[in-house]
């Protein structure tokens, strides 16, 4: 199984159009409270066309400094669990772009209170959500990739369902075409 | 004499496209701090800059991705209590052809800012009855 390593600092400057400093804050602060670093997430991937070494699954390694831990800290002090999970959630959406398909530039809009991500480089949609509860990971996954093909632009789809669980987390990771 | 190189139309959109979500994402992490009133400066950034892009991609001709940013703006709007200019942009971007459900989600946003908006004016309205009634 390939295992790829990374610092979660890298997705600040993987994706310039996004402000992420506080979604890997929010990740360290969950990360930090389930193991030692490095967390580990066992990602599994569904439909996609990644490089010749990334198969059905992979090991995700996640490391982080301590300014980044210090802040997460603070942080856990005052956020709530479930926006904490899924701002996570985003940001390993985000390094698993970045390391994996960095061709790909993620954007946000908005819908009412609902943020929206795509990844116009591959007119794709991308729904991340995130949860601690792994009995929640599938449910979760089939919810989001319903909700994300119904994207009015119509485009394909990426789905990322983290689990933040201990001693390590989950990844479900799918891409899906409309019909 | 030399002219300045102008900026081909589709760099400035895509520049304008990432600043758009930078600003949008910066918002967000500053209301998850609690710092709202630099939250509402950046917003009310984003708001414009989203209105500015759907114009420029009405002009270029992606309509569709248009109606995302109008949204967007709108959005903004109606967290910044700029009910009115939500409702045009939602007017605006219910005059497209749209998916149905992606309709429905519109309108139930539209009805909402509609209402929040006449709220001041009915207020405004019976101030001046009350007014006249005095007078008179």
């Amino acid at each position: 199984m390939k295992t790829v390593e990374s610092m979660i600092e890298d997705i600040i400057a993987a994706h310039p159009d996004l402000y992420l400093e506080h979604c890997a804050v929010m990740a360290v602060a969950l990360m930090s409270r389930k193991s030692l670093k490095p967390y580990e997430f066992m990602v599994t991937c569904e439909g996609l066309n990644l490089s010749s070494n990334v198969e059905k699954s992979l090991l995700l390694r996640v490391s982080w400094d301590e300014f980044t831990a210090a802040k997460a800290h603070r942080m856990w002090q005052t956020e709530q669990r479930k926006a904490i999970a899924e701002r996570a959630a985003v940001a390993l959406g985000a390094l698993l772009f970045a390391k994996l398909v960095p061709e790909a530039k993620m954007r946000v809009t908005r819908l009412g209170e609902r943020a929206d991500f795509w990844l116009p480089r591959l007119q794709c949609a991308l729904e991340v959500s995130g949860t601690e509860s792994h009995s929640e990971l599938s449910r979760r996954h089939r919810e989001k990739i319903v909700q994300v093909l119904s994207n009015p632009l119509q485009w394909n789809a990426h789905v990322i369902v983290c689990c933040f669980d201990a001693p390590h987390g989950y990844i479900e990771w799918s891409y899906h075409e409309q019909e | 004499m030399r002219h300045p190189k102008v900026k081909p139309f589709e760099a400035e959109l895509e520049r304008m496209l990432g600043e758009a979500s930078w600003l949008l994402s910066h918002a967000q992490a500053l209301a998850d701090y609690g710092r709202e009133e630099e939250a509402v400066t950046e917003i009310t950034r984003a708001a414009n800059c989203e209105e500015q892009v759907a114009y420029r991609l009405d002009a270029a001709g992606r309509e569709q991705e248009a109606v995302i940013h109008r949204i967007s703006a709108a959005s903004c709007y109606e967290q910044l209590g700029q009910y009115a200019r939500a409702v045009t942009l939602l007017r605006a971007a219910l005059s497209r052809a749209l998916l149905e459900e992606h309709r429905a989600e519109i309108e139930r946003q539209l009805t909402r800012c509609l209402a929040k908006a006449h709220k001041p004016l009915r207020r405004a309205s019976s101030h001046v009855a009350r007014v006249q009634a005095a007078a008179g």
